[in-house]
This record gives C-alpha cells, sequence and structure tokens, in this order.
C-alpha cells in the first residue's frame, strides 16, 4: 500500500514537475553573464577608439580597420578565470562577496588593451603612434594622480599628515604603483578604516604616534564592491 | 489528523525538488544552464556546473539519450537535494542564529584574498556586541583605539597651533569625557538587549538599538555633540584660530582638486580629452567651484555644480564643436538632478567627524 502510494505521489510530481516546465519555458531566458561581460568589454575599447580619434587624426581607412576589432575574436585571451572575491573585513572576520556577473576581471581587461595596443602599433604611423603614446602616458598618470590624492587626504584626515610627510608619502604612494583608481566616499563616511596600503610605502615616514594610529586601523579594500553609486557617477555613452 | 499532515508535508518534500529536477533534467536535454562550460564555471552553482558538463559530454547525441540522462539527473538531483534538505532542518533545529553571513576567521581567509594587503586585526573581537558596535574589535581594543586617535589628534593640534600645557590638559579631560561616555552609551544598551545572541526575531530590533552606537564609533567620537570639539571652540585665541583655518583651508583646496579631477575622469568617459584639454577643463572647474560654498564632505557635488555652470563660451575655448555637443548632454543629465544636488550641498555638516575640521565654522 505504502508503495503504491510512493508510486501514485512519484507520477503526480512528475506531471507538476513537467507543468512547471512548461511555465518556466515561456519565461524570458536570463541574460548570459559571459555575453553581458563581453559588451562590457566592447565598451572600453568604444571608449578608447573615442580617445584615439580626439588625440590622433586617423584616415578612414585606419579608422574602418581599427573599429573592427572585436573582442569576441579574440579566443587566445578569453581564458578561464575564476573570479575570486577580494576579502573584506567586516564584523570582525572576513566576507567574501562575490562581483557582479558584468564587472569586468581586471587581468582580462589588460589583456585586451594589449591585443588592441597591438592593433593600434600595427595601423598607426609611426609619428601618430608616439602621439598616442604620449598622451595615454599623460592620461593614466592623471588618473593615478587623482587617485594618490585621494589616499592622501584620507591619510591626512587620520594621522594629520605634515607638509613634508604629505610630499614623501605621495611620492612613496606613486614609486608603489599600487593605486590607480580610489573612491573615497566609503572612507569619508567612516574614520575606523583606511585604504590597504602596505606598510612598507607608509611607516618610514610617519611619527611613532601616529603609527600607533596605523597600527589599530583596519585596512580595508572596499574595491568595486561598494561603489556608492550617485545619480551623478553613471557615464554616458555617446559614440561621436 | 496527524498522518494527513505528514503525508502533506511528505508530498511537499517530494515534490518541491522534482520540479525543479525535472526542470533542471529538461534543461540539460535542450539548452543547458549556460552557453559554454567557461562562463559557466565562474557564474554558476556547482549543481548547474555539472549539469553543463553533461551538456557538452552529449551534445552530438540523439534526443532519446539526453531524455536519459535528463532522468538520471532528476533523480540524482531529488536524491541530493532531500539529503541536503534534511541536513539544514536538523541544522537550523541545532542553532537558530541567522546565517547571513559567513565569518572567516582573516587569518585563514588572507592568504587567498585577491587583495593584498588586507591587514586583518588578529586582535580580540570580544562577543557578537562588541564586534558589531567596535567593527570587529573587542570594547578593550575600541577603547585604546580610541584614546590613540585622540592622542593623535592632539599631537597634531599642538603642531598646529601651538598649545600650551593647559589647554592640552582641557582637551585631554574632554578626550576621556567623550570616550567615557561613549562607553556608558554602549553599557546602556547592552543592558537593554540583554544576552540574548541575534536571531530572526529580533534581528531588527537589535540593528535598531546598535546603529546609533555604531555611527558615534564611525566619527571617531568627533562628531556634533562632542565634548572635544565643544571645548577645542572656546580654548583656542584668535591666532591659534586663525592658524587652524588655514590648515582647514589646505585641507579644503586639496579636496576640491581632488573631486574635481575625479569628475575630469568622469567626463572622459564620454569625452576623451588631450592633456592640454584636461589641464585647461581642471582649471576652469576648480574656479567655477572656489564660488560655492560646501560642506567638506560633500565637495563632489560642489564640482559637479560647478560643472553644471560653464558656460558655452567658455567650453568652446577648450572643446571642440563635437565635444561640445557631449559636454552639452552631461551638463542636461546633471541638471536634471540639481535639486538633489542643492540639498545635498546645503546639508549641515555629517555625523562623520568631519566637525574637529571644521571647528571654525
Amino acid at each position: 500500500m505504502t508503495k503504491l502510494m510512493g508510486c501514485a505521489i512519484l507520477c503526480g510530481s512528475f506531471v507538476i514537475g513537467a507543468l512547471d516546465v512548461g511555465v518556466n519555458a515561456q519565461q524570458p531566458a536570463a541574460a548570459d553573464p559571459a555575453k553581458q561581460t563581453q559588451e562590457q568589454l566592447a565598451k572600453k575599447i568604444r571608449q578608447e577608439m573615442r580617445f584615439l580619434r580626439q588625440v590622433v587624426d586617423l584616415s578612414p581607412e585606419q579608422d574602418q580597420r581599427l573599429s573592427a576589432f572585436d573582442v569576441a575574436k579574440l579566443d587566445d585571451i578569453r581564458i578561464q578565470q575564476r573570479k575570486v572575491a577580494p576579502g573584506v573585513d567586516f564584523l570582525g572576520g572576513q566576507v567574501r562577496i562575490p562581483s557582479a556577473p558584468t564587472a569586468i576581471d581586471p587581468l582580462k581587461m589588460r589583456q585586451i588593451e594589449r591585443a588592441f595596443e597591438k592593433e593600434v602599433a600595427a595601423v598607426l604611423t609611426p609619428k601618430q603612434h608616439a602621439v598616442y603614446v604620449k598622451e595615454k602616458k599623460l592620461r593614466d598618470e592623471f588618473g593615478i594622480e587623482t587617485a594618490v590624492r585621494g589616499v592622501l587626504i584620507i591619510l591626512d584626515r587620520q594621522l594629520g599628515l605634515s607638509r613634508e610627510q604629505r610630499a614623501a608619502i605621495y611620492s612613496s604612494l606613486i614609486q608603489w604603483g599600487g593605486i590607480t583608481s580610489f573612491d573615497i566616499t566609503p572612507y569619508e563616511s567612516n574614520h575606523q578604516y583606511l585604504p590597504p596600503i602596505p606598510d612598507s610605502v607608509l611607516v618610514e615616514h610617519l611619527s611613532e604616534s601616529q603609527r600607533t594610529v596605523l597600527k589599530s586601523t583596519a585596512r580595508i579594500d572596499f574595491g568595486d564592491q561598494m561603489q556608492f553609486q550617485t545619480p551623478f557617477n553613471g557615464d554616458i555613452e555617446l559614440i561621436r | 489528523m496527524n498522518e494527513k499532515k505528514h503525508r502533506q508535508g511528505l508530498l511537499k518534500v517530494i515534490v518541491g525538488p522534482l520540479g525543479q529536477s525535472i526542470r533542471m533534467g529538461v534543461q540539460v536535454g535542450t539548452d543547458g544552464c549556460a552557453s559554454t562550460l567557461e562562463s559557466a564555471e565562474s557564474e554558476l552553482s556547482g549543481r548547474c556546473r555539472g549539469a553543463d558538463k553533461f551538456q557538452l559530454l552529449f551534445d552530438q547525441k540523439s534526443r532519446g539519450f539526453r531524455s536519459l540522462i535528463a532522468l538520471g539527473v532528476l533523480c540524482g538531483g531529488w536524491v541530493m537535494e532531500f539529503g541536503l534538505k534534511t541536513s539544514l532542518n536538523a541544522a537550523e533545529e541545532k542553532d537558530n542564529t541567522l546565517p547571513m553571513l559567513k565569518l572567516v576567521p582573516a587569518v585563514q581567509a588572507a592568504p587567498n584574498a585577491a587583495v593584498g594587503p588586507v591587514v586583518p586585526l588578529n586582535q580580540d573581537r570580544g562577543d557578537w556586541f562588541e564586534s558589531w558596535v567596535f567593527g570587529g574589535l573587542s570594547a578593550a581594543n575600541a577603547r585604546k583605539r580610541l584614546e590613540n586617535l585622540g592622542d593623535q589628534r592632539l599631537v597634531v593640534l599642538k603642531q598646529q597651533c601651538g598649545l600650551s600645557e593647559d589647554q592640552i590638559k582641557k582637551l585631554e579631560l574632554a578626550k576621556r569625557g567623550d570616550i567615557a561616555r561613549f562607553f556608558r552609551q554602549v553599557e546602556a544598551v547592552r543592558q537593554k538587549i540583554g544576552d540574548k545572541p541575534p536571531d530572526r526575531a529580533n534581528m531588527v530590533d537589535l540593528k535598531a538599538a546598535i546603529a546609533p552606537l555604531q555611527r558615534i564609533w564611525n566619527t571617531g567620537l568627533v562628531g556634533s555633540d562632542s565634548l572635544f570639539v565643544s571645548v577645542l571652540r572656546t580654548l583656542l585665541s584668535d591666532d591659534q584660530k586663525e592658524l587652524l583655518r588655514r590648515e582647514e583651508a589646505r585641507r579644503s583646496e586639496e579636496k576640491n582638486r581632488f573631486h574635481a579631477m575625479s569628475l575630469i575622469k568622469m567626463i572622459e568617459h564620454s569625452i576623451p580629452l588631450t592633456d592640454k584639454q584636461r589641464t585647461k577643463l581642471l582649471e576652469l572647474v576648480m574656479e567655477e567651484t572656489t564660488k560655492i560654498r560646501g560642506d567638506s564632505h560633500l565637495q563632489q557635488y560642489v564640482s559637479i555644480q560647478a560643472a553644471t555652470k560653464l558656460s558655452e563660451e567658455t567650453l568652446a575655448s577648450v572643446l571642440d564643436a563635437s565635444q561640445l555637443a557631449t559636454f552639452r548632454q552631461l551638463q542636461k543629465h546633471w541638471e536634471t538632478n540639481l535639486p538633489f544636488l542643492n540639498q545635498m550641498i546645503k546639508q549641515p555638516a555629517n555625523e562623520a567627524g568631519e566637525e574637529w575640521l571644521n571647528v571654525l565654522r
């Protein structure tokens, strides 16, 4: 009797499950995360193309050839990469918040940038290429300077740096090269955290009392996990 | 009656997972969970990954064969899910605390962390209450940290405006008063909520009770009601105030520059700039920023407002026609949020401990 009942339940559940599948099939398919990432990468390349057009006078042929650069075709850089979420100190332990499916893997992005640079070098004349490289370097330096200034503001607020200390730590941070972008917001609203700068970059420039404060402060990388979105920081993509 | 309830429960347990398993099995046979194993490896759960591997293995086989596989997965899924549910229920009965965040000890997690220099606080973290209030520190360590922060503030003030011994003593007293008052508040909240650890039932109430303490902690005890700040305001001579004012102006200028530079970086997502244009645009934004008065923690909005105010004629000296058109679109985008922007800029100094730097306002 029990076996019979079990069979009946099993068959019933097949029917219910099948109906469930039918309903599910009518729902639109979820966006493919791999495709979304691909689109994000393509957007970055379009951005770089706009920069290239701004700093170099491209001929129509050059423009056409570089515009055809397709991230989807770069099989060699579509490598398998498991996304390891950065550990974040929280409530006395470390939590791992997985990155959004559309977040661009920095390593993958770097590889695509290199492939694009290779293509640019092949298409541009040496003179054009020199101009592009110079402008790109200046743009990157501007980005790094911005980030380092932000970090310095937070360090200054917490540790009360002198003019000499600020100058020394600024050079030290630039030389270290570990900061390329910085979101100041989470640190501005909390006096208990500092950005994750290693001791080797800071300690030699600090006084004893500053070192004591540094030692008791949690250094956390909020990264892009806690980007504070405002109505202003979304970029508008306008293709020229 | 009891038997009926038992049957209903059994039916629920069997039907739920089976429905899901069938769904998954059919997906294995037709669509698969994701387009490739490569993307699925990183994005999907363990069970879906398994299903995707089936999809890859039997992609060329007939649909009949796929159905067989689907049936296999179905049964496997049901058995696994039933086992999992049973063990979860058992675990839930044992421990009613909320499994919201699985905390890993910092020392254990650090070696695999993707961000290199996350510095774990290898210290006594206290009980859950202390850990919540003091951001992962025990009460003893939190007290030590607050004392260190206060001492450092005194050192900085002494350097910046040459405090006398008497002034230092008074500020020292105010610092200790702030710490003592804060810990009295902490103790009062602890008494109020008792020793019961957080669970589903009391989580909201606990959060509400602890949030004000967390806010005070985050300010480093130099918020709007700080004794230290009040004493400092009345204690300084005119000369000392002037020295401090200069220091504030320097800090404000640095923040303005940082936010203006960040804004230029953001603009460059839409409008690529040459180095010459970047430098000139930064100058223009900085010039306009000095005309707007805002609280120091809101300077990012001040920079945006400054960029919104840049006239077409001024911009035309820096940008080409196409860039100018795009900049106008950006300005329109910002202008739509102007009410929010104005509201933010008009807000009083925040609770995030900026007051001791803005003591003269």
